[in-house]
């Protein structure tokens, strides 16, 4: 044989190796990437989740709704995937987001799967909000009800009272409460804070199985390995929490399997103005609008202006 | 006889073992990296109009330059989904038929709105060539290739068939966040 040929069969035995190997890599490749997209989609989501969350209630009193809070998260998560307005994909969808939490500066809600008998009689699954917990502690005959911050709630059995505040001022009236010691009290506040969520979630995860196979999802939902110090860090302050499971991304039968954490902020407050116009209608403008000429009254939100009748101007389209 | 077909096929081969497979290596992984800068770029784009709450024509413009300069030309398709908050009457020239109440209602603007925003025909000063939108809306940008990759082009030559030619596609959104001042 020459040199030609044994090139030639050196080729032909190494080159469907070659190309076995491509095409692996390419797939790892391509799942990496699909899950650094779903992890951006899932940032954003969790994101506006917790800027929807802030609600102005009445006066200048903030109010967090669950509610407006879900519905943003959805929102975002559909829009990236660009399934909106196909109510299938969406319920499907759904099975992947096995639990969500509300963290709340006294407490926290968890949004999980529920199995229940609807007003015509019928079973019903559904993700509902369970009731809010506080983060309870209890030692020595006293409950403590910690909060995000330094402020908490005791109770004490023998005097079957509360005391609320921050923990030196409790500490003088109630001596044997030693959890409100200065070393102790961080550590415990945040440990309970942690693990009373912690426990909920995984809780949570694990009785979704029973639920995600009934969507036709064969993967198995258990809860991610997130270390202490990761928790510690991630729940300090008012927040939104939601795990994104089993959604498939690669053809070698890679799933996602993540969290993500938005923390809330403060809302700022813009002011419409109604005027009324030409054609003796009233319309509303935000404020910088051209088409506004004297400014009377500020309204608080667009909602107020629409309960005067108005509408939303055109122009600047508020 | 024998001998000239055997240095036909190996020249063949070392043609595309020495020439084409390595360029066609790195075309891909070019299309690889275009992806994820495309990507990086988009999330740029549509993160900052959502927290600021409006387009202006500049960052438009440098998004189309920024993504020019990967050397594809892409299509971006853009949509606003905004929340509007409508007093409701039953005839809105009657004051007195106000119902009191009003209704959610959304409504979508696309790419062609949005652009005759940003750049008018006639000539308008910068302030007024913004996009606003409102605090609670939705938008998305929708961003993939026209032309074929170099890449693709290459792997079209060594397997003699048509590929398809979005390759590179990208959709990210959002809730705005902010609004403008």
């Amino acid at each position: 044989m020459k040199l030609t040929d044994l090139a030639i069969l050196f080729v032909i035995i190494v080159m469907p190796f070659i190309l076995i190997l491509r095409v692996k890599s390419e797939n790892l490749r391509n799942a990496a990437y699909k899950s650094e997209v779903i992890n951006r989609y899932l940032d954003a989501a969790v994101e506006d989740a917790a800027e929807a969350m802030i609600v102005r209630g009445s006066g200048s009193r903030i109010e967090i709704s669950r509610e407006k809070a879900v519905n943003a998260f959805y929102n975002t998560l559909l829009i990236n995937f660009n399934i909106t307005g196909d109510e299938r994909t969406k319920s499907v969808f759904s099975a992947y987001v096995p639990v969500i939490v509300l963290i709340d500066y006294d407490g926290y809600s968890v949004m999980s799967m529920e199995e229940y008998t609807n007003s015509s009689g019928d079973m019903e699954q559904k993700m509902i909000w369970k009731p809010k917990k506080p983060y309870v502690y209890e030692s020595n005959g006293f409950i403590y009800l910690f909060t995000l911050d330094q402020n908490v709630t005791v109770y004490s059995q023998a005097e079957n009272r509360f005391y609320e505040g921050l923990p030196e001022d409790i500490r003088v009236k109630l001596p044997d409460a030693g959890v409100l010691d200065n070393d102790l009290f961080d550590d415990v506040r945040k440990r309970t804070i942690v693990e009373s969520i912690r426990n909920d979630v995984n809780t949570a995860i694990n009785k979704h199985n029973k639920y995600a196979a009934r969507f036709g999802i064969t993967y198995n939902f258990s809860p991610p390995s997130i270390s202490d110090g990761d928790w510690h860090r991630n729940i300090e302050d008012v927040g939104f929490l939601a795990f994104f499971q089993g959604f498939p991304i690669g053809l070698n039968g890679q799933r996602y399997n993540s969290f993500a954490l938005g923390a809330a902020r403060v809302v700022r407050k813009s002011s419409y103005y109604i005027e009324k116009s030409a054609n003796n209608l009233f319309y509303y403008h935000r404020e910088k609008c051209k088409m506004l000429t004297e400014k009377n009254r500020p309204y608080d939100s667009r909602e107020e202006c629409a309960l005067e009748g108005a509408f939303p101007c055109p122009v600047c389209n508020p | 006889m024998d001998d000239i077909f055997s240095k036909i096929t190996a020249l063949i081969l070392a043609v595309i073992l020495l020439y084409i497979f390595p360029v066609e290596s790195m075309l891909t992984r070019q299309d690889e990296i275009t992806k994820v800068f495309v990507l990086n770029e988009t999330a740029k784009f549509v993160d900052s109009a959502r927290n600021l709450g409006y387009i202006t024509p500049l960052m438009y413009t440098q998004f189309l330059r920024v993504l020019s300069s990967t050397g594809n030309e892409y299509e971006i398709l853009m949509e606003h989904r905004h929340i509007s908050i409508d007093p409701i009457y039953i005839d809105p020239v009657d004051k007195t038929s106000f119902q009191y109440d009003f209704n959610i209602n959304e409504n979508a603007y696309y790419t062609e709105e949005i652009l005759a925003c940003l750049f008018p025909p006639a000539a308008a000063p910068d302030q007024d060539r913004y996009y606003y939108m409102s605090k609670g809306d939705y938008f998305s940008v929708h961003v993939y290739n026209k032309n074929k990759t170099a890449a693709a082009k290459v792997q079209q030559m060594l397997i003699m068939a048509e590929l398809p030619v979005k390759r590179i596609v990208v959709n990210y959104g959002g809730m705005v966040r902010d609004e403008a001042d």
